[in-house]
């Protein structure tokens, strides 16, 4: 997408941020966690730092407990180490577990910090908490055996037996992208509140961030859904649409969550007809309105029989053959998409037929 | 394909229309606006349809312009049309779009085939395209032919716009479609994406601006990298600038304490400072009268003395060095003796390179005469050489302007001929074995129905007979049966009704007995009772008894018509039975199979028989044709210098002429070229002659110019040197020499003027500097510079010991500071209170706490100016987010573009091959075929026409005998439309020659015919109907006239 809308979806993350921290001092929160990836060490804007600084500022003096992940490592020409925070932030910065106590509240964090981009030392499993009568908390950053993704690299790994420890009355963890209870034969309540706004199609649907009440040994835990926008993928044959309205019409019939902006991820498949293949654009144009943000991907192939074509004693007739047979014959798909394509535009040729240019729009740089 | 019957239910202007059509030539004639264009296109929709494309089931426009103009229910139809194979096709369709339908069916098989047919996309039964084996828009395009539209027909690019249009239908089957146009769009497209040399298309500036946004990418990162090390260096900065604040109020504290010592010491040196200060002011009043001597004009006077011993030097040195110079002169004029004085004027430098030039512009000109005479001479050498070889070698220039298509062509035509008769005549062999197969065939069945006339009819009377002859037989037997089961009937009743009778009487003859013996009355009541029962019962029997009579009779007279019927269809059956056991079949049908088969082969055996005359009149024609060919090529390769005498020799002669035409088109390039040259070299030479007299005269006219001027210059010697320049270079020598020995003497008398002039000055300044030193002296009041300074002497102790005063004066002051003196005493009196001290000098602590300072500031100047650095670094700085947005997207779109390159760079590129193959196979065909055509419409005016592997047409110009590329010049509009014909017939045949013969629809294409030509157009459609099915729709009576003489059916709308 586009670096205007780009930086509309940065604002958006930067909203529902304030919304939190706006939420947690309204409460009020007795402390806010943060477990991980607040942003990305190689791309932070001083711009975001500040922005940081203010929010947290604003909070005070509700403390706020930071736990440096693996895009956010405290390393030293980390912001967290370079930039003045407010006194109410409390920033782990260390590969082990440290322990802040409040002063007003009987209320004990612990937390450790990446000190890279992947941790030197794995401190989970050497937790220890005092029985002292004040409630444990930690907050920390990695992913849990049991729910890490066979593909996905593994970060400070855990399994979630050996991360709980009695009198620990909470775990928050950060990680993985979405709110995600991790549950078992223990004590501690763990939970990964995943990110509060997603931010591409690989984080579908609703996100949220967690409100969690801690007392006499009892935790509750309250996903609290906080994305302004959501990201959507669908999938549209097309097949038997004879006009662009039927598909627009079809796209704006797509169920998604009225109460929030979509980003639409529309992939048009099946057979398209000559009349509005190729007029992808206008098509977007006219369904955009219905939507945060749509992206149309064109998968359809054009509503020819070819092979009808290929049986004229014709050159045309002898070009479809020829490149029906060699698409009959690819395995590569890659390859079969070019020949898809080719044929299409050598048969649109033959007939005096413009079609579109892929990547060519009118607006182009 | 033949189509046979049209039966139009609804369509257009025809309601239950039905319209009988010949298998050859037909002629449909009607004026403007009554249906022709209308039955061509119902034609074309019974066999296609009217889908809009083999894809869509959307309708075409003419679904609308089509519809019924009475009764819309019933827009639709019915076709009946013949396969080559004489398979009978009937195709029933409705396109009234609420219950459209096609069915096919198989009238020679009787069975519906719809289902026998793949469907396209748009539910459409492909039957056309498997009978004829062209799609729908190439019948439509290739098979209906209209005459020549061309808006510029008779103009340069007619035959041009002809091969396009031939092209666009040979190709695609539509008017437009060529691959050379496909290619040309396709180009088109490649060239709006960008090729990588156009640098403002799409994709270069997309590629462009990805470098741009690489280098953008890396320098942010870069300069993010260095932000964020510049950071960390800040934080350590900040932390240093934390510790050096606390060491220097460490310093600073230790410094007041030592400060407070140093005032004691200070007021002392003070005090004794001031002592010193007042003996140096008892000195000074001792020395007070010299205190205004001004001691600091010491130097002045000093170089005012100098000046006056540097005057006097100056001046003795130059009046020697004169009276030398002057010694010198009289000993060099006594030496060279009188010069004569050389010329003021005298001749320019440039001359001489002028005359050179020239001299060398003629001897250029002469060297390249010579050059351009020899090179002349050897290509004239080589222009008779090639004239040679040329007067021995044909001109072939005469035959055609490219005669070596020429002759590939000739050969190729020739073979092609000779290729086709070998076709026609093996063709003539096929139809020869097919005629005997078909006669072996029909024979057996032939003599076993010889002498029955008419057996169908025998057939069917038979059939009535046997029908007719069972149904009495059965009646009879029924009948028969019916009587049998009277009888029977009867004959049981007969005997109890006589039995019952003879009771019945017995029994009354018993009760009168009785009665009689008895006397009773009363028994005479059942004797009369027995009495009428034996009555009723002998009644009865009479009348069964008739009847059995009477039924035996109609059961014999049953039988016998029985008998009778048996034996008269006997006789009828005989001959039936007689063809059954001869031919072997079971039943009646069988027979009539047979028949009908013998029937269909007797059809087909005549038509085959036909087909055989036709064929025998083919081949004769072909070898006719072949044969005028041949003595066509014979009178060719005879005037070419060869001698052709069999057929085989032909393409043999024809690349021994390639070979020598190739000669003589060297020889012929060879002496154009050598004739170009002889007469560039001529022009060159005579070009050359022309410049070297030009610089001949212009050396001559130079040359006397100089040596006049010699003369006047008083150089004499001039007449003895051959050229003005060696004279003019003997003149330069001599006039080197007189100037030589002038400019010494001037030298050294230019010497003594300076010497004398110089001479003058320096007494003027010996006389200025010692009134100047006069002067200094009397300011004074001395008289003598030693008295000046033993003044300066004493003047000068006088100031010393002020100076000394003064300096003390100011080592107090430095002491003081800004302290005052009454404030130092105070706190020197306060030393007692003071702590111990560490042993380090105030020095060394304000060393020490200038070093910190200065390292604090130092640090703070660093972090500052890392600050600013830093912000200055990502000043106007996008983020890498934003730089990887727009880089991902152009990616995206460079992918886009690069697939979409790719694909038109493959498509043109097997448009190209597949066109290139086509046309290679199609162009000889198209050729040979519309030659044939075009000779016999033009009466052979036109023999010779060849289409090249790009379909590019040439037609021999009998009026040249030439074969123009570009014709239509010569040609007239009606040539150029005939042209057009043969050539779409050609494409027709071509597209037929595969497979079944495609049934052709001509829209008056005669409209620029004259009658002759018309005539013979005629002619040859009514020869081209006798295989394929012509259907001519027109408007013209003359037209219809021509058809009428060759036979061909006409029909009237």
């Amino acid at each position: 997408m586009p670096a205007t809308y780009g930086n509309r979806r940065r604002q958006g993350l930067r909203d529902v941020f304030h919304a939190i921290v706006e939420r947690a001092r309204i409460w009020p929160a007795d402390a806010l966690l943060i477990a991980g990836d607040l942003f990305e060490l190689d791309r932070v804007s001083r711009d975001t730092v500040a922005f940081l600084q203010r929010e947290f500022a604003f909070l005070a003096p509700i403390p706020v407990f930071i736990a440096p992940g693996n895009h956010d490592p405290f390393v030293p020409a980390s912001p967290y180490a370079t930039e003045t925070w407010p006194p109410n932030v409390h920033i782990f910065r260390t590969p082990s577990w440290t322990s802040i106590e409040s002063e007003d509240i009987p209320l004990t964090v612990h937390g450790f910090a990446f000190d890279g981009f992947d941790i030197s030392n794995n401190p989970f499993g050497h937790l220890r908490v005092a029985h002292d009568g004040r409630v444990h908390v930690a907050v920390a950053h990695g992913s849990e055996r049991g729910h890490q993704p066979a593909e996905k690299e593994a970060y400070a790994p855990f399994n979630a037996v050996e991360a709980a420890c009695p009198g620990l009355a909470y775990l928050a963890l950060g990680h993985f992208h979405s709110a995600t209870a991790i549950t078992g034969q223990f004590a501690t309540s763990m939970w990964y509140a995943g990110m509060p706004e997603g931010r591409g199609f690989s984080d579908v649907g609703m996100h949220h961030y967690l409100e969690i009440e801690a007392s006499d040994g009892m935790v509750r835990v309250e996903p609290v859904a906080s994305s302004r926008v959501i990201y959507q993928s669908f999938s549209l044959p097309c097949s038997g649409f004879t006009t662009s309205q039927e598909v627009v019409e079809a796209i704006r019939a797509l169920p998604r969550d009225e109460t929030r902006g979509v980003v639409a991820r529309v992939t048009l498949t099946g057979t398209a007809s000559a009349a509005w293949r190729g007029g992808v654009d206008a098509i977007r144009d006219a369904a955009v309105d219905r939507f945060e943000y749509l992206i149309i991907i064109d998968r359809t192939e054009p509503e020819e029989d070819y092979a009808a074509l290929a049986r004229d004693r014709t050159a045309l007739g002898l070009f479809a053959e020829r490149l029906n047979e060699e698409i009959r014959d690819t395995s590569d798909p890659s390859r079969r998409a070019l020949l898809l394509r080719a044929r299409e535009l050598g048969v649109a040729a033959y007939r005096g037929r413009e079609l579109p240019i892929a990547g060519v729009t009118e607006d182009a740089l | 394909m033949k189509i046979k019957t049209l039966w139009i239910e609804g369509y257009g202007r025809f309601s239950k229309c039905t319209l009988q059509l010949a298998p050859g030539l037909q002629i449909i004639v009607g004026p403007n606006e009554q249906g022709k264009t209308t039955i061509r296109s119902f034609i074309g929709d019974m066999l296609y349809g009217q889908k809009r494309s083999a894809a869509q089931r959307l309708y075409d426009e003419a679904h609308t312009l089509r519809r019924p103009w009475r009764m819309p229910h019933t827009y639709g139809g019915r076709m009946l049309y013949g396969l080559d194979n004489g398979q009978d096709i009937e195709v029933i369709r409705n396109f009234d779009k609420k219950s459209e339908s096609v069915q096919v069916f198989d009238r020679t098989n009787a069975q519906e085939i719809t289902n026998d047919f793949p469907r396209l996309r748009n539910h459409e039964p492909t039957f056309s395209d498997t009978h004829l084996g062209v799609s729908k828009a190439v019948y439509l395009g290739t098979a209906s032919i209209g005459h020549l539209d061309l808006e510029a027909l008779g103009s340069d690019d007619a035959l041009g716009q002809i091969r396009e249009r031939i092209l666009a239908l040979a190709d695609s089957g539509e008017d437009t479609g060529s691959s050379e146009e496909a290619i040309k769009r396709i180009e088109a497209r490649i060239a709006a994406i960008g090729k990588p040399q156009a640098r403002s298309k799409p994709l270069p500036v997309v590629r462009a601006r990805l470098q741009e946004l690489d280098v953008e990418w890396e320098t942010t990162s870069t300069k993010y990298a260095d932000v964020s090390g510049m950071m960390a260096r800040r934080f350590a900065l900040m932390d240093e600038v934390v510790a050096l604040r606390t060491a220097r109020v460490g310093l600073e504290e230790e410094l007041r304490g030592l400060e407070r010592r140093a005032h004691a010491d200070r007021l002392r040196q003070i005090e004794e400072l001031n002592l010193r200060i007042g003996e140096c002011q008892k000195r000074c009043f001792a020395l007070s009268n010299v205190r205004d001597f001004p001691l600091e004009r010491a130097p002045e006077l000093q170089r005012a003395q100098n000046l006056v011993a540097t005057a006097r030097a100056a001046l003795s040195r130059t009046a020697s060095e004169r009276e030398e110079v002057e010694q010198q002169l009289l000993a060099e004029r006594e030496r060279l003796g009188e010069v004569a004085p050389t010329s003021a004027q005298d001749i320019p430098d440039s001359v001489d390179q002028e005359l050179a030039d020239f001299e060398s512009a003629v001897a250029r000109c002469q060297e390249r005469i010579d050059q351009a005479e020899a090179q002349g001479a050897v290509a004239r050498e080589r222009m008779d050489a090639a004239q040679q070889d040329l007067a021995r070698l044909p001109d072939f220039s005469r035959f055609a302007a490219n005669p070596m298509e020429w002759l590939q062509q000739l050969a190729t035509s020739f073979k092609m001929e000779c290729q086709s008769r070998e076709d026609e005549t093996g063709q003539l062999a096929l139809v020869r074995r097919n005629v005997d197969r078909l006669r072996e065939e029909v024979e057996t069945p032939q003599s076993l129905f010889e002498g029955i006339e008419d057996f169908p009819e025998l057939a069917r009377t038979f059939e009535v007979d046997t029908r007719v002859r069972e149904e009495q037989t059965t009646t009879l037997h029924s009948r028969l049966d019916t009587l049998r089961n009277i009888e029977e009937d009867y004959a049981s009743d007969v005997p109890t009704f006589r039995n019952m009778a003879l009771f019945g009487v017995l029994l009354f003859a018993l009760f009168v007995c009785v009665a009689a013996y008895t006397g009773i009355m009363g028994v005479y009541l059942p004797a009369v009772l027995s009495l009428i029962m034996a009555i009723w019962y002998v009644i009865n029997y009479r009348s069964v008894h008739r009847d059995l009579r009477r039924a035996e009779e109609e059961r014999i007279e049953t039988e016998q018509a029985l008998l009778a019927l048996g034996k008269s269809y006997e006789d009828k059956r005989t001959v039936i039975s007689d063809l059954l056991e001869r031919s072997g079949s079971a039943t009646l049908r069988e027979l009539e199979a047979l028949h009908d088969k013998l029937r269909a082969g007797l059809e087909r055996l005549e038509e085959l028989t036909r087909a055989l005359r036709e064929q025998e009149r083919r081949v004769e024609d072909k070898h006719l044709h072949v044969t005028r060919q041949f003595e066509h090529l014979q009178r060719t390769f005879a005037e070419l210098g060869e001698t052709l005498e069999t057929e085989d020799q032909v393409a043999e002669m024809a690349t021994r002429s390639i070979t020598r035409y190739q000669e003589y088109r060297d020889a012929k390039r060879r002496f154009t070229e050598n004739r170009d040259l002889a007469a560039v070299y001529e022009s060159e030479l005579r070009r050359l002659g022309e410049e070297r007299e030009t610089a001949q005269r212009r050396d001559v006219g130079k040359s006397l110019e100089v040596r006049k001027q010699l003369r006047e210059l008083g150089f004499r010697d001039e007449s003895k040197h051959t050229s003005a320049l060696s004279a003019l270079r003997a003149y330069r020598i001599r006039t080197a020499q007189l100037r030589q020995k002038q400019g010494r003497l001037e030298v050294l008398q230019e010497r003594m003027t300076g010497l004398d002039r110089q001479l003058a000055i320096e007494q003027q300044d010996l006389v200025k500097s010692e009134e100047a030193l006069r002067r200094q002296l009397e300011a004074v009041g001395v008289d003598s510079v030693e008295a000046w300074q033993a003044l300066a002497e004493e003047a000068k102790q006088y100031r010393e010991a002020w100076d000394e005063r003064t300096r003390l004066v100011e080592q107090v002051r430095l002491i003081l500071g800004d302290d005052d003196l009454e404030a130092l005493r105070q706190s020197a009196g306060q030393v007692v209170d003071l702590a111990p001290v560490s042993g380090r000098s105030v020095s060394d602590i304000r060393g020490e706490l200038e070093s910190v300072s200065a390292a604090l500031d130092s640090r703070q100047e660093e972090a500052h100016v890392l600050q600013i650095a830093a912000t200055e670094q990502v000043a106007g700085l996008r983020t890498l987010n934003e730089i990887e947005e727009e880089r991902t997207e152009l990616l995206r779109r460079r992918e886009h573009m690069q697939f979409e390159l790719d694909a038109a760079a493959y498509a043109a590129t097997v448009v190209e091959e597949v066109a290139r193959d086509r046309h290679a196979r199609i162009a000889p065909k198209l050729a040979t075929h519309a030659a044939q055509y075009l000779s016999e419409i033009t009466a052979g005016t036109y023999s010779e026409l060849f289409l090249n592997r790009e379909m590019g047409i040439t037609v021999r110009i009998p009026q040249t005998d030439h074969l123009d590329d570009h014709p239509e010049r010569r040609l007239s509009k009606g040539t150029v439309d005939q042209i057009y014909l043969s050539l779409r017939l050609a494409l027709v045949q071509a597209l037929s020659d595969s497979g079944e013969r495609i049934p052709m629809l001509l829209d008056d294409p005669f409209a620029n015919y004259d009658d002759g030509r018309l005539e013979r157009a005629m002619g040859l459609l009514a020869r081209i109907g006798q295989t394929d099915q012509v259907l001519l729709f027109t408007c013209r009576e003359d037209v219809v006239r021509a058809a009428e003489t060759v036979g061909a059916p006409v029909l009237r709308i």
